[in-house]
């Protein structure tokens, strides 16, 4: 054993007992994100999950022509306030442009634009994205400029990150999961790998408002499907009576997460979403970052 | 030991041994564990008295363990491979699927049995294939008993512009890359055929961003769109077909993809559905 040989040869068959990438893992190819001007925390959040995780990334200018009432005294007026109107939108979406191309050197980057409701080209190009980031640009909103978070996690399709404007940066280094038995969860669990299998550490957590056997069971699963891939997890059911969205914030925040793995539950009603309790919760913070699925 | 780990669903079914070879082809392919579940739902036939009645629930109860445990001596005898092997099952008069849902959680992948009508125990397994899919939020992959084993050279990936289809070609990207040859395939009627395709070339760029080398193809919907899928599955000689699955539950139509569900549900190969 006095030959140094041995330990050089030992160091890396140590090493390979660390669980190799499973070719069922996804990473995060594409990033999807919608630009706007006075919206730049999103923009260079994208960015630098784009360069994190080798994606390329999708950059999207989309502001649609708001339409007014027009009565016959009104064409000529019309006339002129669309002329208007539509270089106001070429000269935000220009800017838009402007700022996205600031982004960091050796990220594939690609600009489409395109003057229609923002959440229809988001939908519409998510097709060839991993990941959408998204956030809520500073009041007035519309649905003529603006695509809420919230939405685009419920009918994108794919995984939205909600990147709060006022949030710090995004290290994801300490990630919390908020579990629940549901699809939503699981679906965001696997949507999140590429995420959970970079950080330091992740708490699997249940809020539950009964005993919880099955919460218990639930954690220690998707602490062991983490655990086989090399992520240090620990698990936590915490009973919580009322409020679970401000729980699960207040315990993601004193494990030291910025950024919360859960599930965007929601129904259409009439012309808006009614969202559910947690989720509304969760983004109607601006301190966390949230990745959401459905 | 990759950490990957693909469910079974081995209740006792007719189609059982087609979902064991599936799991084991597949794991050996990825380095996945294996994780065997099984769930039934005792019998609920009552006839006279309660008392007669208690003891036909309790002999119910035993047929149903019985059978129970010969699918755990079947899946854990068939570990010849790498694969690490975990047992679990259940018997209870809740629903089968929520119990197969929920022990799968941690799992990259279910594979099941489609429904079969002749199915002597689709009473005990309550409706499956479906459940799992709407409910499981992860990618399930159908194995017909009678059909195509499971190959690895072409998949096809059944493109259409809705949420369902855009989540089924995310969740089944990493299985992609598995094949030697994967196609974009659309059967659009003509006025769209612009729009499509270039929906196709999106997506054909997104997969190459995964490492996935794809062709598309685009069939013009002349009479009926599943006809002509059906005809172009065969064709290519798929050895898996990709699709969305959207619908509303308590329908008497599902609707898999714009694909009705009859072939999906009842393929002559594996297909590999989301919600």
């Amino acid at each position: 054993m006095s030959d140094p040989s041995i330990e050089v040869t030992a160091a890396p068959r140590a090493a390979a007992v660390l669980p190799r990438r499973s070719i069922l893992e996804r990473g995060y190819g594409s990033i999807l994100v919608h630009v706007q001007p006075d919206a730049p925390g999103r923009v260079a959040c994208a960015q630098a999950l784009a360069q994190r995780f080798d994606a390329r990334l999708i950059g999207i200018g989309a502001e649609a022509l708001q339409p007014i009432a027009v009565g016959p005294a009104t064409g000529l007026a019309q006339a002129g306030w669309t002329a208007v109107t539509v270089e106001a939108i070429q000269r935000s979406l220009d800017q838009a442009h402007e700022l996205f191309d600031r982004g960091p050197e050796g990220v594939e980057q690609i600009w489409e634009q395109a003057m229609e409701m923002p959440a229809d080209l988001i939908a519409r190009v998510a097709r060839a994205a991993d990941l959408i980031v998204a956030s809520r640009a500073p009041p007035p909103r519309s649905l003529f400029r603006d695509a809420d978070p919230g939405e685009l996690a419920l009918t994108a399709g794919r995984p939205v990150l909600f990147a709060p404007e006022g949030a710090k940066p995004l290290r994801a280094e300490r990630v919390v999961v908020a579990w629940k038995e549901c699809r939503e969860a699981r679906r965001a669990l696997f949507d999140a790998m590429p995420i959970l299998c970079s950080a330091s550490e992740v708490l699997v957590l249940a809020v539950n408002s009964d005993e919880g056997a099955e919460a218990r069971q639930g954690v220690q699963d998707v602490g062991a499907a983490l655990t086989r891939r090399g992520v240090r997890a620990t698990n936590l059911v915490a009973p919580v009576h009322g409020a679970e969205g401000e729980e699960i914030l207040r315990l993601a925040k004193r494990f030291g997460a910025d950024v919360i793995v859960a599930g965007a539950y929601g129904a259409p009603r009439l012309q808006e979403w009614i969202f559910g309790g947690v989720t509304r919760a969760l983004l109607a913070q601006e301190e966390v970052h949230v990745l959401f699925s459905h | 030991m990759t950490g990957a780990t693909i469910a079974l669903d081995l209740s006792p079914c007719l189609g059982v041994e087609a979902v064991r070879r599936a799991g084991s082809v597949l794991a050996e392919r990825v380095e996945a564990d294996l994780l065997g579940l099984a769930a039934l739902r005792p019998s609920t036939a009552i006839a006279g008295d309660g008392y007669a009645a208690g003891e036909l629930i309790a002999i119910n109860r035993d047929a149903a363990a019985a059978n129970l445990g010969r699918a755990k001596l079947a899946f854990m005898a068939a570990g010849d491979g790498e694969a690490r092997r975990e047992w679990r099952s259940s018997i209870s008069f809740d629903s089968p699927a929520s119990w197969i849902i929920a022990e799968a959680r941690g799992a990259d992948l279910i594979v099941a049995s489609p429904e079969s009508p002749k199915d002597p125990d689709s009473a005990a397994r309550g409706a499956r294939a479906i459940d799992l899919v709407m409910g499981s939020g992860r990618p399930v992959m159908l194995a017909p008993a009678e059909g195509r084993c499971l190959g690895f050279g072409t998949a096809i990936l059944a493109w259409k512009d809705t949420r369902e289809t855009r989540r089924a070609a995310l969740d089944a990207a990493p299985f992609l890359r598995l094949f030697d040859r994967v196609v974009v395939l659309a059967v659009a009627h003509r006025d769209a055929s612009k729009v499509v395709a270039q929906q196709l070339s999106s997506v054909v760029g997104w997969l190459v961003r995964h490492g996935i080398a794809t062709e598309l193809r685009q069939e013009e919907e002349a009479h009926d769109a599943t006809v002509e899928l059906v005809a172009q599955i065969e064709e290519l000689q798929a050895d898996l077909v990709v699709a969305g699955a959207y619908g509303r539950p308590r329908m008497s139509a599902w609707v898999l993809g714009g694909v009705t569900c009859d072939y999906l549900l009842h393929p002559d190969r594996c297909v590999l559905l989301s919600h």
